[in-house]
């Protein structure tokens, strides 16, 4: 019933802008929060979504027939985190994890949010190529097949990675709850 | 179990992989047991983790640099013409200065027509602007009568109307869309198939074709096969309309 990501950008070319609001409204969300996991800067995240569709915009005309949708979509995602950890090695002394931490955890579940502050915590800690993979399989849902194009790797790359990232947040996570505790 | 037991392997069980003989092990094994359960414990933090909403301010300002860019595009555009145009203009006005009259000093009432021409040019720059504004406000009101909650017939007959007439194939799209709240009464799938006739927009006609076979609408069959007949469909309708008739039929 719902045009197609790739039926939507094709029409985007010849000059429908308005339909870029259809494409907002799918894709915003899952943007948003990629930014928020990789970069665990929420007024970052909001500035960096906001650029995403603005390039999105802008450079319409690079997404080519075919491509699929999302993976360009996160490919420019992907790479504004690049800069942005670029540009943050100037600056990450100033910020404390406490900062960090995203402010808009559901507080009706205590024991889940404390979970997900520790979560935070270990994300944190991780390489941003560790926290990026998880972020794209494991909240983004992207499947290995997306993400090894993403990454321009194979898929069976893909997967010991992830495995090996999930093994070092659970070191991770578990030593913190140490220390915590 | 013979094998070392790695991470991945627990991994693999919690995701849902089955291994009788790995959940004996664990069952057995009280260090083993505690590796699954806080392997467990991150898996299903990240799994239930609450996805944030995005601040509405983003998705309002990216409307608007929509908006400037499609008013950009058409003030560029016009601009262009405008400027050609009073080349075009002036070129011709001192073409007849010193061919016809020679030497001959600009007249009050030359100069005045030129102005004026010029005026014209602006103004019909500055209305293609104004017609795309009216097109966003029109497809502002299609979506308001989408989220209204109450059935107006008349309502519905505007969209009907809009979604055939519209000069605008946004607006069309959009009260497309805003049918298929309306696909329970007969009368609207009626006039949606009847509209496979009037729409010329292969988008619009691909959106068309999709409502119509996702709401079984056995009458679109016969204007389906001539759409597919049809010259002029370009062959992205074609192979839409075909995928239709196969689950129609």
């Amino acid at each position: 019933m719902e045009l197609t990501d790739e039926q939507l950008m094709a029409s985007v070319k010849k000059g429908q802008l308005d339909l870029l609001n259809v494409l907002f409204k799918r894709y915003s969300k899952r943007i948003y929060n990629y930014f928020l996991k990789s970069t665990l800067e929420k007024a970052d995240s909001d500035d960096l979504t906001q650029e995403l569709f603005i390039r999105v915009l802008k450079y319409r005309n690079s997404y080519k027939s075919g491509q699929s949708v999302e993976i360009w979509v996160f490919q420019i995602a992907r790479n504004m985190v690049k800069d942005y950890f670029g540009k943050m090695k100037v600056y990450k002394d100033r910020f404390t994890i406490s900062e960090a931490l995203p402010d808009y955890i559901d507080e009706s579940n205590i024991e889940q949010q404390e979970k997900e502050q520790q979560l935070y915590l270990a994300m944190k800690e991780l390489p941003e190529e560790q926290r990026e993979l998880l972020v794209l399989s494991k909240f983004e849902k992207l499947k290995y097949e997306q993400i090894a194009t993403l990454r321009k790797t194979s898929v069976g790359n893909i997967k010991v990675q992830v495995f090996r990232a999930i093994k070092e947040l659970k070191t991770v996570y578990f030593s913190k709850e140490l220390n915590r505790a | 179990m013979k094998n070392e037991i790695t991470d991945e392997k627990l991994i693999a069980l919690i995701t849902g992989d089955q291994d009788e003989e790995l959940i004996q092990e664990i069952a057995r094994n009280p260090n083993l047991k505690k590796r699954f359960d806080e392997m467990t414990e991150v898996l299903q933090v990240m799994e239930q983790n609450q996805e944030a909403e995005v601040p509405v301010h983003i998705g309002a300002n990216f409307e608007q640099a929509i908006w400037n860019e499609q008013n950009r595009k058409s003030f560029t555009f016009g601009s262009w013409q405008a400027a050609a145009a009073v080349v075009f203009i002036v070129a011709g006005f001192l073409l007849g200065r010193f061919t016809g009259q020679g030497g001959e000093t600009v007249q009050n009432s030359e100069l005045t027509s030129l102005k004026h021409e010029i005026q014209l040019l602006k103004e019909v720059t500055m209305a293609s602007t104004l017609k795309q504004h009216s097109a966003s406000e029109r497809m502002m009101a299609v979506n308001q009568i989408e989220k209204s909650q109450t059935v107006n017939p008349v309502l519905v007959k505007t969209l009907i109307n809009t979604f055939n007439t519209d000069d605008s194939p946004n607006v069309r799209y959009e009260a497309l869309q805003a049918l298929i709240k309306f696909l329970g009464d007969a009368n609207v799938r009626s006039s949606l198939v009847k509209s496979l006739e009037y729409q010329v927009d292969p988008l619009i006609q691909i959106s068309l074709i999709n409502v119509l076979m996702n709401a079984e609408e056995q009458s679109a069959i016969a204007p389906l096969k001539e759409l597919i007949t049809n010259d002029v469909t370009t062959p992205e309708v074609k192979k839409q309309a075909e995928i239709a008739l196969q689950v129609l039929i």
